[in-house]
């Protein structure tokens, strides 16, 4: 019955208080700046206990963006692999959906789905930080 | 300062037979033609002797047949030097030393269409990934490519 | 004293994109420094081969998010060139009027990082703050806060009317007095000063010899900015100051850049004020002429360059770009040397950094 009760208050936790570590796997900075806008006055995640952290080890979320080069393929696994269970991947922009505009091009693998397993898809060109915002808040829903 | 057209005039009259055509393109920009040898001598006099100092970049590309080179320089005034280089062997003299600011640009070049810089000496690799094979350099024309751009 | 070695990236907190350091330490300093870019390189110059001229507009655009639209006002002029078309006064006011708001949002942008990653989170958080007041102008101009689409082979495709021009002059005067204020905190903070003064210094010399451009050379005391020395489009019509400082060192960009964007509020507000009435675009055909052009414009970090050479087709035989971000990178690593490995995140943050524009 402890353990229970512990694995609900973790569970409510993890709900709660979301700490989020970014990587841009090769994108125009787009939807990273819209991305970094959610920490700041306008939008202030902060109040609903997104923390942004930049260790792999702290995290409970990665967001990427862009699409995948070649040089930051084995990087991104890298990173995925360091972010303890239980962990989320959430990719915003359309280049990190499937490669976006710059599909066809030798340099780039595709979505970050090529590499490692996602679980949101934000969609946008860039995205707008509403919509990260609703998003990430989907995304909770689904952690029960 | 020595005006545009003076340095224009002098660079014809020193380097009569390196330079074989001197153009001038839309946006007021002058394009000095000149053999491969004669660009680092070319470079070295502006340097000296002109107040064109500033490279803006190095465009390589492919048109087919060569590997053409553009050196564009900057002064109120736009200055370019373009050369033509063979496809299977382009080699051209670095100016790295010259300018140090032109390591980043040669070395673009060398891994976008494969030309050789010699006295260059950064190996490492710039913009190509890791794992690139060091033989397939993007910017340089496949056979169908070039059938392409001949029906055009 | 035995050397370390700690590597740096591609994800770490200094910077939001990919790029490596392995920095060399002695001690607290540092001894030498490589770096490692090409983790944003998306082959953006052999894709616009494959695209047409209007598809190349929207591929250009996203060379970099920060600094969207010079991109295309860069592209868009030198096609315009090729086709001689001439771009409608009121095209070309509205184009400048959003490179300029771009310039603010971009410098608004670089002193928040700036700040964060020397431990000012209060700064960070002012001008971003700040900065979400250009993001609306740009939204109401063009529809999107970090990419507009604004530009077009022939003109602009957006537009403004009085009403949106009086609200637009009154949020401009707003935001300076803001940037003002926001000058004074800075210029009061000890800290910041301690941080900032005498780091990082970049002599005129080697400012040449790297042919660095944009703030960080003018903060070197060399004096070029293409707006006033090249004018293209509607400069020559505007009247503007174009700063210069000599200490070559963080706390003068940090100045410099401020300073930057305040004429930027001011050329904007002279946009707005003597808009002409008018057409903002000529239509364009989809063939360009055959030819090559060369255009220069002074985008944030300094001069943006296009090579564009044309066989004809609707699609460029050649586009060659280079950002003034590659000429900063060049002589990073002599700038991370004999240093203290505390000033490493000042140094770098300071130089304004876009990977995704060097990298392409």
């Amino acid at each position: 019955m402890f353990s229970t009760l512990v694995n609900k208050i973790l569970r409510w936790a993890r709900r709660k208080s979301p700490w989020i570590l970014h990587f841009n796997s090769g994108g125009c900075n787009g939807c990273d700046i819209e991305f970094l806008d959610l920490i700041t006055p306008r939008y202030d995640v902060e109040r609903l206990g997104i923390l942004q952290e930049s260790v792999p080890r702290h995290a409970d979320i990665l967001i990427c963006t862009g699409p995948v080069t070649r040089q930051s393929r084995d990087r991104l696994r890298q990173i995925y692999e360091q972010i303890p269970e239980p962990k989320w991947v959430v990719v915003v922009g359309n280049c990190g959906c499937s490669g976006g505009v710059f599909q066809g091009s030798d340099n780039i693998l595709g979505g970050i789905d090529k590499v490692i397993p996602v679980d949101l898809y934000i969609p946008g060109c860039p995205c707008r930080p509403e919509i990260i915002i609703e998003g990430l808040g989907k995304l909770l829903e689904t952690i029960e | 300062m020595m005006a545009f057209e003076s340095v224009i005039e002098e660079l014809k009259s020193h380097f009569s037979e390196a330079i074989i055509d001197v153009r001038v393109l839309p946006l007021q920009e002058t394009i000095i033609e000149a053999v491969s040898g004669e660009v680092r001598p070319i470079i070295a006099w502006l340097l000296a002797n002109s107040d064109f100092y500033h490279l803006s970049t190095l465009t390589g590309l492919d048109n087919g047949s060569q590997i053409e080179i553009y050196y564009h320089f900057l002064n109120i005034n736009g200055l370019s030097l373009h050369t033509e280089l063979p496809r299977n062997h382009p080699t051209i003299d670095s100016i790295a030393d010259l300018i140090p600011g032109a390591s980043f640009y040669e070395r673009e070049v060398y891994e976008m269409l494969g030309v050789q810089f010699s006295g260059s000496t950064k190996k490492q690799k710039l913009l190509m990934a890791d794992d690139w094979d060091g033989v397939s350099f993007p910017l340089r024309k496949n056979d169908e490519e070039k059938k392409i751009q001949e029906d055009r | 004293m035995s050397r370390i070695r700690i590597p740096i990236g591609p994800q770490h907190p200094l910077l939001k994109e990919p790029l490596s350091f392995l920095l060399t330490l002695e001690g607290e300093q540092v001894v030498q420094s490589d770096l490692r870019i090409g983790y944003v390189h998306r082959g953006i110059e052999r894709l616009s081969q494959t695209r047409s001229y209007i598809q190349n507009v929207h591929l250009f655009e996203r060379v970099c998010g920060i600094c969207s639209h010079v991109h295309t006002t860069t592209f868009c002029m030198g096609v315009e060139a090729l086709s001689g078309l001439s771009v409608p006064l009121r095209g070309l006011y509205l184009r400048t009027f959003l490179c300029e708001l771009e310039r603010i949002h971009s410098h608004l942008l670089w002193l928040g990082v700036l700040s964060k990653n020397m431990g000012f989170d209060t700064i960070f958080m002012y001008a971003w703050r700040d900065r979400e007041v250009v993001m609306d102008l740009m939204e109401e101009l063009s529809g999107g806060r970090v990419s507009h689409a604004a530009n077009v082979i022939g003109g602009v495709r957006v537009d403004i009317n009085d009403a949106q021009r009086l609200t637009m002059t009154q949020n401009l005067n707003t935001l300076s007095k803001k940037i003002t204020s926001l000058r004074n905190i800075i210029d009061h903070e000890q800290s910041f000063h301690a941080r900032t003064r005498g780091v990082g210094i970049l002599t005129e010399e080697q400012i040449r010899q790297y042919c660095i451009v944009g703030p960080i050379a003018r903060a070197s005391n060399i004096d070029v900015d293409l707006r006033r020395d090249v004018p293209y489009g509607i400069y020559d019509k505007l009247t503007f100051s174009v700063i210069a400082r000599s200490e070559g060192d963080v706390w003068s960009r940090t100045m410099l850049r401020i300073q930057e964007t305040q004429e930027s509020i001011n050329l904007c507000l002279q946009i707005l004020d003597s808009l002409p009435p008018g057409p903002v675009a000529v239509p364009a055909k989809r063939r360009v002429p055959p030819g090559e052009v060369i255009c220069r414009t002074e985008a944030p970090r300094g001069e943006l360059f296009y090579y564009i050479r044309s066989d004809g087709s609707d699609h460029p035989a050649r586009v060659k770009i280079r950002t003034p971000s590659l000429t900063a990178l060049a002589i990073l690593p002599d700038q991370l040397k004999s240093i203290n490995m505390a000033d490493v995140s000042a140094i770098v943050s300071g130089v304004d950094l876009c990977i995704a524009c060097a990298d392409r």
